[in-house]
């Protein structure tokens, strides 16, 4: 910092020149490179979705959504349908006779008993 | 302000669709003028660069809301004002902000401002003038900012800007001719 007075600032000069020689005193403010650091990766701290970006975004999760409930409705369905044909004809039958038959049970809940796992 | 020639408007458009090039080159044009504005408010280095941060990621999350109705850098300073001023409000409490505008922002500068007649008299000097006022001298002098710029940043009619940089030049000119009898007696001569 200098110690010179401001002698740039004379009688002779406008209210306008004064107040420019005075600012022309001033040292530059430099940003710490701390913060230029921060602000310059700004981009990659806070990645932005624009407009289109949504719509992708929406329209793709909507898809998966689509396609994750019909998937997973498709597979009990199918998995159920296969298991049913290997289960007792009458589980129900099995599960409402008075014992207490958890695997009957299972298989009423399921679909498949033990035995389909190859158990004994 | 409409339709003002700004290659910065290029510059928000490609920002605004994600373009992180463009707003380094945005940031690399003006964080030094914006964390010094931000300065010339709070007094507070930590603050002002907090304040220049909060500034460019605003800049990066709501760049496809701006509209180009003047030149990106003056808005650049309207929003690090309002976050300053914010600050400022926050820190001093109840105090209202039309209040703190015209509030000195320094509580003893006058005998800072005798003993220096160099960079720190300036800053002395700026420091005793009406907050308002001395925003429109650092907007205007310091900043660049055209009268109409530093008008919409101060939230005032350019006429109003134009009387009240009048009288802004006035004061600091007599505070830095008191600071320095030498250029007082230049002056008196």
């Amino acid at each position: 910092m200098s110690d010179r007075p401001p002698s740039s600032l004379t009688s002779e000069m406008s209210d306008e020149e004064f107040a420019n020689n005075a600012f022309a005193e001033l040292e530059p403010f430099a940003p710490s490179v701390a913060l230029q650091r921060r602000v310059t990766s700004i981009p990659h701290d806070f990645p932005r979705v624009n407009a289109a970006g949504w719509a992708v975004w929406v329209s793709g999760w909507r898809a998966l959504m689509g396609f994750g409930f019909a998937g997973i409705l498709g597979v009990c369905v199918g998995f159920g349908t296969v298991e049913q044909a290997a289960a007792p004809a009458n589980p129900v039958a099995v599960a409402t006779s008075g014992d207490v038959d958890l695997d009957g049970m299972l298989t009423l809940a399921w679909g498949y008993d033990d035995e389909d796992w190859g158990e004994e | 302000m409409n339709g003002v020639e700004d290659p910065d408007h290029a510059l928000m458009q490609r920002i605004a669709s994600g373009d992180a090039r463009a707003f380094r080159q945005l940031s690399d044009q003006h964080l030094k003028t914006i964390v010094t504005y931000a300065y010339r408010i709070t007094h507070n280095r930590a603050e002002a660069e907090e304040i220049a941060q909060e500034v460019f990621l605003r800049t990066w999350r709501e760049a496809e809301r701006y509209r180009p109705e003047g030149r990106v850098v003056a808005w650049l300073h309207k929003v690090a004002q309002r976050l300053a001023l914010d600050l400022l409000r926050r820190r001093r409490g109840t105090v209202a902000v039309d209040e703190a505008l015209e509030a000195p922002a320094s509580d003893n500068p006058q005998q800072l401002l005798v003993r220096k007649q160099n960079v720190q008299g300036v800053q002395a000097a700026l420091q005793l003038l009406p907050e308002r006022q001395r925003l429109a001298l650092v907007l205007s002098h310091e900043q660049g900012l055209s009268n109409s710029e530093t008008a919409d940043v101060l939230g005032l009619g350019v006429d109003a800007t134009e009387s009240l940089l009048a009288r802004a030049r006035r004061s600091l000119r007599q505070l830095l001719t008191q600071a320095n009898p030498e250029s007082e007696g230049q002056r008196t001569q």
